[in-house]
């Protein structure tokens, strides 16, 4: 098993994009709510693992996403 | 002057020698990597002038590849008793610029004697590590040693606690008297922790990785879960140890549990602004815990590790108390391999040093998938139960909001023994969410339907109405009282004490068989 990658934000189970609170070129500080992902009957809070600037957003609101989908790329 | 006189002026010079330890050289190079010495380690970790040292005269026994009639100063150990905060502790500390803390026949007997020390006069066991491993040039003699420490660990687990700290390179065979104590100590940029290192790494498999990313503070904190507390310095390390000590009794007797003064929570809490109605809607579950304990405080074990669960101490009425919550804000709190393995070993320490344990339970089950199977979610998730039924201190579960299925059974219920099972009135007791629930039951209902969405959200209501409730269990008295969460510290506090000398006997056995 490789370390994870914090500029990778990945699902951690299957679950639907219920909000993207960030967009490409965004600066991000750690702690950051970047999505609202519902999975395990749960609005979870998706969390900037590292302060960073949005490289990418590769879902939007409404979307179902499997696991380990990466839904935010940081730089 | 006196022939005393001379011998003790003799006695000092001797032991100011080999105060020195490997020299300036090394003191200096130990410096630049940004270390402690031995024994600066321990004038900072114990009370002032507590510290007794033994064992500073002994020889090592290498005789081949010229270590014969070289010097070790204290055979690159420090050994001895002092105090922390006011109460008895045995410490050991590697010195590092001693052959490289290199661990050798007689430097490990110097810790087995201290070990032996802790153990007949239970008072803990501090060891600092930083030592490059077996003392080669001792052969066999050194991996002796490390199989004696082991059997020490061995044995006094349950009985003293035991602190490992990790305060420069522990690899190896070594890593494995750490893994074995209760509660292991890093610091960031210090610690570095593994089996084999990178260069046997690149060497077999052709992996290159740094000594930091392979076995660093934060992969132990974080991923592999071998530490318990993370630093960003030698000192901030001290203070950690100094504040775990004062929750933890000194050993396995009732009478060694320590109090303080009962305090009020500081926080005036509103429970509404901290637990939100809708169930779907994360928090963090310290702030509950922190509604609860006396001043606010609460100490977290692992905080970095498995977060989905929450363990740690704190005091209800100035009786330390160990907290079990899964935490709704980290993977919506779900129960899975790491988070069981975490909170099992917790809860057996609580159990094993007569510790109360609390639980907060808000989950939505264990954790679905592949990996989570294949990683043996099974074996691993049944050490949660095992822990909790075996416990005899007293329990006590507070269900804040969800408990469904496996979840809720693993969760200290009532049905594995717990002593008091609470729930407020916003929780969800079922064998599992009313979505997958209405799916199951009314299947045909549904599909026969002629709306069949409509039908579908209607029936999802008509269970939430019947079961996501907290009454159903109440009715059968799998809950003692359903009750306001204002009322939680006072709940607590009622039963923790009610529960003082309760006496739980399980049939004799020489032990059990957790799934380890």
């Amino acid at each position: 098993m490789m370390i994870k990658n914090p500029k990778h934000i990945k699902s951690f189970l299957p679950g639907t994009i219920m909000d993207v609170k960030a967009a490409t070129g965004n600066i991000v500080k750690k702690g950051d709510v970047l999505i609202i992902f519902d999975a395990m009957k749960m609005h979870n809070r998706i969390v900037a693992p590292i302060d960073g600037t949005i490289k990418s957003v590769n879902v939007k609101q409404n979307d179902t996403v499997p696991k380990d989908f990466i839904m935010i790329e940081l730089e | 002057m006196s022939k005393l006189k001379q011998k003790i002026e003799e006695l000092k010079n001797h032991k100011a020698q080999i105060m020195l330890g490997g020299g300036e050289k090394a003191i200096a190079k130990q410096k630049d990597m940004g270390k402690k010495t031995a024994r600066e380690r321990i004038d900072a970790l114990l009370d002032k002038d507590s510290f007794l040292e033994y064992d500073m005269f002994i020889q090592h026994e290498a005789r081949e590849f010229g270590l014969l009639g070289k010097e070790l100063p204290a055979d690159g150990v420090i050994t001895g008793t002092g105090k922390i905060n006011g109460k008895q502790v045995a410490v050991f500390a590697q010195d590092f610029t001693v052959a490289g803390g290199s661990l050798g026949f007689m430097h490990a007997k110097k810790i087995t004697k201290i070990m032996d020390i802790a153990l007949n006069n239970r008072i803990p066991l501090i060891g600092i590590n930083d030592s490059g491993g077996a003392r080669i040039q001792e052969g066999v003699g050194a991996l002796a040693g490390y199989g004696e420490i082991f059997y020490r660990n061995t044995v006094s687990s349950g009985v003293i606690p035991q602190l490992s700290v990790i305060l420069g390179p522990c690899a190896g065979g070594a890593v494995y008297s750490p893994a074995l104590t209760d509660f292991v100590f890093v610091v960031e940029g210090v610690s570095k922790m593994f089996i084999t290192g990178p260069d046997v790494i690149k060497t077999v498999l052709g992996e290159e990785i740094s000594q930091e990313d392979l076995g660093g503070a934060r992969v132990h904190g974080e991923i592999t879960g071998n530490a318990h507390f993370c630093a960003a310095s030698e000192d901030e390390c001290f203070d950690q140890i100094r504040t775990l000590l004062d929750y933890i009794p000194h050993n396995n007797n009732k009478e060694s549990l320590c109090s303080t003064t009962a305090k009020e929570p500081l926080r005036e809490t509103e429970i509404e602004s901290i637990v939100p109605d809708d169930p779907k809607i994360p928090y963090d579950v310290r702030d509950v815990i922190k509604s609860v304990t006396d001043g606010s405080v609460f100490f977290e074990v692992q905080s970095l590790f498995a977060p989905n669960i929450v363990v740690g101490y704190g005091r209800i009425s100035g009786e330390t108390v160990g907290f079990v919550a899964n935490q709704p804000d980290a993977l919506a709190g779900v129960l899975d391999c790491d988070s069981a393995d975490k909170a099992a070993r917790f809860i057996r320490f609580c159990d094993a040093f007569n510790i109360p344990l609390v639980t907060f339970e808000d989950l939505p089950g264990y954790l679905p998938g592949v990996d989570q199977e294949y990683m043996g979610v099974i074996r691993h998730g049944a050490k949660i139960l095992y822990a909790y039924s075996e416990a005899t201190v007293p329990r006590i579960t507070v269900i804040l909001r969800k408990a469904y299925g496996g979840g809720y059974i693993a969760m200290n219920s009532r049905h594995l023994h717990a002593d008091f099972v609470f729930a407020w009135p916003l929780a969800e007791i079922a064998v599992m969410g009313a979505e997958g629930a209405a799916n199951v039951i009314f299947r045909k209902d549904i599909a026969e339907a002629e709306n069949p969405e409509e039908e579908r959200t209607r029936k999802i209501q008509e269970y939430k109405d019947k079961f996501a409730n907290p009454y159903v269990a109440a009715g059968k008295g799998f809950i003692d009282a359903v009750i306001d969460p204002y009322e939680t510290r006072k709940y607590l506090i009622h039963t923790l004490n009610i529960c003082k000398n309760k006496k739980i006997e399980h049939p004799f056995k020489k032990h059990g068989n957790p799934p380890f």
